[in-house]
């Protein structure tokens, strides 16, 4: 078992930097500074984008429910009062 | 329901079905809109890594796009948003009232598509086409797409419009095919800030 966990490091080092080795990563390796920070930029912006688009509808969502659930908390509380000032 | 005493009038209609917090049809064309506003950003994100990869844009023997003359068209395309808010608000004062803005919003995002169809038409004169570059391939591609989305959008209006005519267009319709229109209009100054500038 001691051999496991230096194995596995090493196994993980070499699949992070395999790709540096065969400059296959468009993101990491390009001759043009440029097309490099494109990636980059697009990317993040791919990646980020649909969490935005779906926290963004959550919370909206979610607001949506409170103001709701307010007014028929009020709405309850009136329709309490009147019952009992008619009682 | 067996209780002897009397309810009030209140509790009675407290035990009706509740309305959604969010109409249906307005929900299903914000999750519709979320799925189509990935694809745009795809092809953006294609055309931004295109054009970084390109020693010289627009290539050479392409023409310029039209930046001023779209900023008009994206004006017009803005301007009809608006006027469709302000529709959305007398609809839910009067809904006769929304009307006239409605068809105003329409004229205007048919303007728009109209003064595209021009532009397409000039450029296509000028050389710029689907096969002729990576430029034509993703400006017809990109624009068009959006281009496909007003023309629907459009035809939604028009439907919600002639609804409306007849009065028996329902709040959750209209906001639906608003939302869309939205997308549309909110969609734009993003393509043309990547495409055209």
């Amino acid at each position: 078992m001691s051999g496991a966990a230096p194995a596995t490091a090493l196994a993980v080092l070499f699949a992070v930097l395999l790709p540096g080795v065969a400059s296959a990563c468009s993101v990491c390796f390009d001759a043009n500074e440029e097309t490099r920070w494109a990636f980059i930029a697009t990317t993040v912006f791919l990646s980020a984008l649909p969490l935005a688009l779906l926290f963004g509808v959550g919370a909206w969502l979610r607001r949506k429910v409170l103001d709701t659930e307010r007014r028929h908390d009020v709405a309850r509380r009136n329709g309490a009062e009147s019952s009992r000032l008619q009682a | 329901m067996s209780s002897s005493y009397p309810r009030s009038r209140l509790e009675i209609v407290s035990e009706a079905r509740p309305r959604p917090v969010v109409e249906n049809a307005v929900l299903g064309t914000i999750l519709f809109c979320l799925v189509e506003a990935m694809l745009f950003a795809g092809l953006i994100s294609g055309f931004m890594i295109v054009r970084a990869k390109a020693l010289e844009w627009p290539p050479p023997g392409q023409p310029r796009l039209p930046v001023e003359a779209t900023l008009l068209n994206t004006a017009a395309l803005l301007a009809s948003g608006v006027v469709l808010f302000f529709a959305g608000r007398a609809f839910r004062r009067n809904r006769h009232a929304a009307l006239r803005p409605m068809a105003l919003a329409m004229a205007l995002g048919a303007f728009f598509v109209v003064f595209q169809g021009f532009e397409w038409l000039q450029l296509l004169g000028e050389g710029l086409t689907l096969t002729s570059s990576q430029h034509g391939s993703f400006f017809y591609l990109i624009v068009g797409m959006h281009a496909a989305h007003a023309v629907a959008a459009l035809l939604a209006l028009g439907w919600a419009w002639l609804r409306l005519a007849e009065l028996r267009l329902s709040p959750g319709a209209f906001g639906g095919v608003a939302v869309f229109w939205y997308f549309v209009v909110g969609l734009w100054p993003v393509l043309y800030w990547r495409v055209y500038l």
